[in-house]
């Protein structure tokens, strides 16, 4: 069956990474005790995802939501799956062999080249993070990544970072690395060394934070936006980044930090 | 060049914002306006709030899109701020507005009415909703009395949108009669897309409306022939995909054209792009006014 495979794009009128099709799950790995990677392979091959792009995946009998890639490997991807709901709780317990439905990939992309990056990424936040890396090596860019969690049992892709740069670990409870949140220990970073640019993802707070901090230190940040997501193609418009006219699943994930966080700043004063 | 007078509405173009396309947050309808646009038809109300349909809602099939969002909206409480809200940006604004049944269009077309709407447009042609939509627009009798009751209650305009059925410019003509100042044709299209690896329709609901490509030439086709029949605006809605396809839908005799899902793979800049494309055309062609365009096939 692997070996029959749809047309890529052939005769298609319209985008097509917008169709949902059938793909299979060849593997999964359990990170840590919230987070699995799930290995998917679609019957007909996606075109490969610039990092920041996102997927969307049906849980038949269950709903569709957007994940993050946090690896592609041609005919293969990953994505790493936190179970903080119904489908996602569903979609961790999938057996290998399992079909799902995919369609991707979607959104704007980071502009990577050869410049020096700090990721930070909190929580699950690092998956599409790794991913990232492998395309600033790809860039012959040079990045160094904040891993932070709230324990050390909740630390993400600590070995993959490493074999891409430097890693600098921060758990809440200090259990391992730095004592506090990732973006203290980005703060403690950008006083000390030179970055060209800072690429975000986590939690809303940390977002936030990293804007703020970057805007501070007149350097160029990146955020990857989360918001619910119905259609991920820009038709519900679920996914509008707080009243701004942007849509998370369109004009993001990424986005500038000074452009969300005038987007979020715009719905504080709209309360 | 661009301008028209549309049933009375004075339009900055001729290209609408078609229902349901970008959502309902008032950000999206505003993004369309400064992308251009001569008008926004709102995403539909109904008289209930609505969650619509689980995911998946939508799926790209080979010649366009297939969607089945379930009329998610607000309900009728959420129609005032919106309204009012375009109206204070200046846009025009066209109300959607779907009913179970004559009274419940007549409350809808009463809030769009007291918030100084330009016109209400009555979604007969929803595919893919139990008891609202197409399932009102195929019942002639039906619809003729909702356009009436809204025309004999308010001083509003009324644009019916109705769907594709093999006695549409009968039903469209009805329309006419009963009063309505203006129609759009048409909507999407019942359809579905089914999966072969994973064996089974994609979409929650099954089946969903058919927009884009695939249904442009009927559209097209809808257009011409209600041309023949009509004297009220024809408003073309259906597969716009560039450029040339607005000028067809001109040509067909459509005095205004709505444009929908074309923007989820173009983006809003398609708008302007449109629109400058349109003048170029017209200017290369020797068009002076869009007037000059309407239903030129004809002739």
């Amino acid at each position: 069956m692997s070996t029959l495979k749809s047309g890529a794009h052939q005769g298609y009128l319209v985008d097509r990474s917008k169709e949902i099709v059938g793909a299979e799950i060849i593997k999964s790995v359990r990170e840590n005790v919230l987070v699995k990677s799930i290995y998917l392979r679609p019957f007909r091959p996606l075109a490969k995802p610039k990092p920041g792009q996102f997927v969307m995946i049906w849980v038949p009998n269950m709903e569709e939501i957007p994940m993050s890639v946090s690896g592609f490997y041609g005919d293969h991807f990953r994505i790493s799956v936190a179970s903080v709901g119904p489908t996602t709780r569903v979609l961790n317990e999938l057996p290998v062999g399992t079909l799902v439905g995919v369609k991707g990939f979607l959104g704007n992309a980071l502009q990577l080249g050869n410049k020096k990056y700090l990721l930070v990424g909190g929580g699950y936040g690092v998956a599409p993070l790794v991913y990232a890396m492998a395309g600033i090596r790809n860039s012959h860019g040079e990045a160094q990544i904040v891993i932070g969690a709230r324990t050390r049992d909740l630390l993400l892709f600590l070995d993959e970072a490493k074999r891409f740069g430097k890693v600098h670990i921060s758990t809440d409870d200090g259990s391992e690395g730095f004592h506090g949140t990732a973006l203290d220990l980005a703060k403690e970073i950008l006083s000390s060394e030179s970055f060209d640019e800072v690429i975000v993802c986590g939690p809303e707070p940390l977002l936030i934070g990293v804007s703020e901090l970057c805007s501070e230190y007149n350097i160029q940040a990146y955020v990857l936006a989360e918001r619910y997501m119905k259609c991920g193609i820009g038709l519900c418009g679920s996914c509008v980044l707080d009243g701004s006219g942007l849509l998370v699943c369109r004009d993001g994930p990424v986005f500038d930090a000074r452009i969300y966080l005038k987007a979020l700043r715009r719905k504080i004063s709209k309360n | 060049m661009l301008q028209i007078d549309l049933a009375g509405i004075k339009l900055r173009n001729f290209l609408i914002l078609a229902s349901g396309v970008v959502g309902s947050d008032v950000s999206m309808y505003l993004r369309a306006w400064e992308n251009g646009i001569g008008a926004i038809v709102t995403k539909t109300f109904t008289i209930e709030r609505r969650e619509g349909f689980t995911t998946p809602i939508i799926t790209a099939v080979r010649c366009g899109y297939l969607n089945a969002v379930g009329l998610e909206n607000p309900g009728k409480e959420g129609m005032k701020p919106v309204i009012e809200y375009l109206k204070k940006c200046g846009i025009p604004t066209i109300v959607s507005i779907a009913g179970r049944d004559v009274d419940e269009f007549l409350q809808l077309a009463s809030i769009a009415y007291e918030s100084n709407a330009d016109a209400v447009e009555l979604n007969l042609s929803c595919p893919h909703a139990k008891g609202l939509g197409l399932e009102i627009g195929l019942d002639r009798e039906l619809t003729v009395r909702i356009i009436k009751r809204i025309k004999d209650d308010f001083d509003m305009k009324v644009f019916p949108k109705l769907g594709l059925s093999s006695n549409v410019t009968e039903i469209a003509k009805s329309a006419e009669v009963a009063g309505a100042d203006g129609v759009v044709l048409i909507n999407t299209i019942r359809g579905m897309k089914i999966d072969i690896w994973l064996a089974k329709p994609v979409l929650s609901n099954k089946f969903g409306g058919l927009s884009g490509p695939a249904i442009h030439p009927i559209a097209v086709a809808v257009v011409y022939q209600a041309y023949e029949h009509l004297n009220i605006p024809i408003i073309a809605s259906g597969g716009v995909w560039d450029w040339e396809d607005v000028v067809e839908f001109l040509m067909a005799g459509a005095k205004a054209v709505q444009i929908g899902s074309v923007l989820t793979d173009k983006g809003f800049e398609f708008i302007r792009e449109t629109i400058e494309n349109i003048k170029n055309f017209m200017n290369s062609r020797g068009y002076k006014s869009v007037e000059e365009l309407i239903g030129v096939a004809h002739e």
